[in-house]
């Protein structure tokens, strides 16, 4: 298998996940895919998964997206079919049963808030109320696993916000940081490194009982 | 399509190390440089017709 980090202008898609009738990242890579005759119409390769489904309009610069790729599917050969808003720039070999959505250990998101006038010190309070341990249990169908670490940022660069948000992957997903690879702000990279906790240590700090944690502490 | 400012910066998996390719890295380079060339020439149009206003 092998993962691939797509970078995109989101402004011409509907969002990522692929639908029927509009423009989608999504469909636009599998149309590739179908076009180099890696799967059918109307299908995904053997393998596949997304790091997220970004909205409509947002853009990536580590979108990750793995499948069973043929030896001559490289970031390079993808540009010869993808759309010019959608870039391929990395690749990386992974092992069987790596899943891009569930084994991802943190997502990084950052947003370009326009703001001149804003009073920075509240929105870094604000910022601050934000962060640490939420239980999204109330977002998600998903029984357990649902609280995550969340990290936000808030830096001025000129008429600008620049709010970063970083949240922990899926239970069991921890562990190392493959951040060396990540194209992210030091800043960011600073923040979340110490935020790569394993899943039993967060549900102990969420009040829980966890015999495997107690010990460790 | 509303431009969104939000950008995914970063998703990490333990211990995969991804190898960059150059040629691809280059045409996204000329990709995103033209579209902030772009972006600002809009600004300068806006900006001047700004300051055209009586």
């Amino acid at each position: 298998m092998r993962a691939f980090r797509l970078a995109y202008d989101g402004r011409a898609f509907y969002g990522f996940q692929r639908q029927p009738d509009v423009p989608t990242v999504e469909g636009a890579l599998l149309e590739t895919l179908a076009a180099g005759g890696v799967l059918d119409d109307g299908e995904t390769p053997p393998g596949y998964a997304a790091a997220g489904r970004t909205d409509a309009g947002v853009s990536a610069v580590a979108q990750t997206v793995a499948f069973e790729a043929p030896d001559w599917c490289t970031p390079a050969a993808l540009n010869g079919r993808l759309p010019g808003s959608i870039r391929a720039w990395a690749a990386a070999d992974v092992p069987q049963g790596f899943h891009a959505t569930h084994d991802a250990s943190r997502r990084t998101y950052t947003y370009q808030l326009h703001a001149p006038d804003a009073d920075d010190a509240a929105a870094v309070e604000a910022a601050n109320r934000l962060a640490g341990e939420h239980d999204f249990h109330n977002l998600t169908s998903d029984e357990s696993g649902t609280v995550r670490d969340v990290t936000v940022g808030v830096e001025r660069d000129g008429e600008f916000l620049v709010v970063t948000v970083g949240a922990g992957g899926f239970p069991g997903s921890s562990s190392a940081d493959s951040s060396a690879s990540s194209p992210r702000s030091p800043s960011t990279a600073s923040r979340s490194r110490g935020s790569t906790r394993c899943w039993a240590r967060r549900r102990c700090r969420a009040g829980r009982a966890c015999p495997g944690c107690r010990q460790s502490r | 399509m509303p431009p969104e400012p939000l950008i995914l910066t970063g998703v990490n998996y333990p211990g995969v190390k991804f190898a960059v390719d150059e040629e691809a890295v280059e045409s996204a380079r000329g990709v995103f440089s033209q579209r902030r060339v772009d972006g600002l020439e809009r600004v300068r149009v806006a900006e001047t017709v700004l300051s055209g206003l009586a």
